[in-house]
């Protein structure tokens, strides 16, 4: 595997907390999510949406503006993924592809940041459209299954 | 890559419309989602890319799971695996605030226990079936019927060439009698929106059966 080299340092000699961008690349995956490959919560389905709370330019600004608030975006994988979800939905797969980060490292980020109030989370499938044994879901699932059928016999 | 929103009306990206409700705020559509299934290199991609809105994606799931399974050399293995593979996946776009994600399984068979979490709230399965290499569809008729996951067998055609009959297929493969065999052709669109048709109407005709006797008991 490739060596790391050491962080780099400020003239001060505090390490930077963040590598650039372009060195991303270099870091293992799962360094990004303290070691987790579990978000807290019920596994992210790999198809919910994902919605960007926070305004474009706190969203967007390359070092978070101070310590205020909890929805500070904490690394640049995090600040990519509300990047990417300002002023539309995503999907977990989706933002994989896009950020060129694993599904499980984006689960874990997404998690956290709608923990923090930065992103909002949509769209889970409902359960009962594979569970026909539940007698709650059943006519839900019927009614969108038929708008999906009706919605490609459309296509 | 970010799109400014006003207060009034988010501007979506392309290939996804907004909704507004009654407060003028978009409402995020509900989504649904088919898996794609097959041996490797039989056209899943094909298949999703032939439909798709967007250009067929890939990302990398990187996952670690338990597994418990026989080696080569006959031993017994319980590790914990770490696997990196690839997934394709694409997405369509229904009229009524729908959309509908069509993921790609990875292409092996020792990557079956990820399936579960893809599978979780699909709709169903199109288990995509090259006749030169049939045994290669196997694992995934097995995994499905297990877990009575609806699903429709669909025998890809390259070249419009079928070299085997669809009872062969059906037998070969111990397909039971509610679970529809067909010939596709990944490449077209008609023919994958028939395909996926024909899934959503076996979900649908499973749904409406309840569980069956054998669920009880």
């Amino acid at each position: 595997m490739t060596v790391v080299p050491p962080a780099p340092r400020e003239p001060g000699g505090r390490a930077l907390d963040h590598p650039e961008p372009d060195e991303a690349g270099s870091v293992r995956p799962y360094m990004v999510t303290g070691g987790r490959t579990r978000p807290s919560g019920d596994a992210l389905p790999i198809e919910a949406l994902v919605e960007c709370l926070l305004p474009a330019a706190d969203a967007e600004s390359s070092r978070p503006r101070g310590a205020a608030g909890p929805s500070t975006p904490s690394g640049p994988e995090s600040r990519r993924i509300l990047e990417l979800t300002q002023g539309r939905y995503l999907s977990v797969a989706e933002i994989s592809a896009h950020a060129h980060l694993p599904v499980g490292v984006v689960r874990v980020l997404v998690s956290d940041l709608a923990a923090a109030g930065s992103v909002r989370i949509h769209g889970l499938t409902p359960a009962s459209l594979t569970d026909p044994a539940d007698p709650t879901g059943g006519a839900a699932a019927l009614s969108v299954l038929e708008s999906v059928l009706n919605g490609i016999s459309a296509l | 890559m970010a799109f400014p929103r006003s207060d009034v009306t988010a501007v979506p990206a392309a290939g996804a419309p907004a909704v507004p409700d009654q407060g003028g705020r978009e409402v995020p559509p509900t989504v649904v989602k088919i898996v794609v299934a097959g041996g490797f290199a039989v056209g899943k991609t094909t298949f999703i890319g032939s439909i798709s809105d967007i250009e067929p994606l890939s990302t990398e799931a990187a996952m670690t799971e338990h597994s418990v399974g026989v080696d080569d050399a006959g031993g017994v293995t319980d590790s914990k695996t770490s696997t990196t593979v690839a997934m394709d996946f694409g997405r369509i776009t229904l009229p009524g605030n729908l959309w509908l994600y069509l993921f790609g399984t990875p292409g092996q068979d020792r990557f079956l226990f990820m399936w579960d979490d893809l599978v979780r709230g699909a709709i169903g399965a199109v288990v995509l079936v090259d006749t030169d290499r049939l045994e290669h569809c196997f694992p995934a008729v097995d995994y499905f019927e297990t877990r009575r996951i609806p699903f429709v067998v669909a025998v890809n055609c390259f070249a419009g060439v079928a070299r085997h009959t669809l009872d062969d297929v059906r037998s070969a493969l111990a397909i039971p009698a509610e679970v529809p065999v067909f010939y596709t052709d990944a490449r077209s669109r008609a023919a994958t929106k028939q395909a996926l048709i024909t899934v959503v109407q076996t979900a649908m005709r499973r749904l409406a059966a309840g569980p069956r006797p054998a669920d009880q008991g």
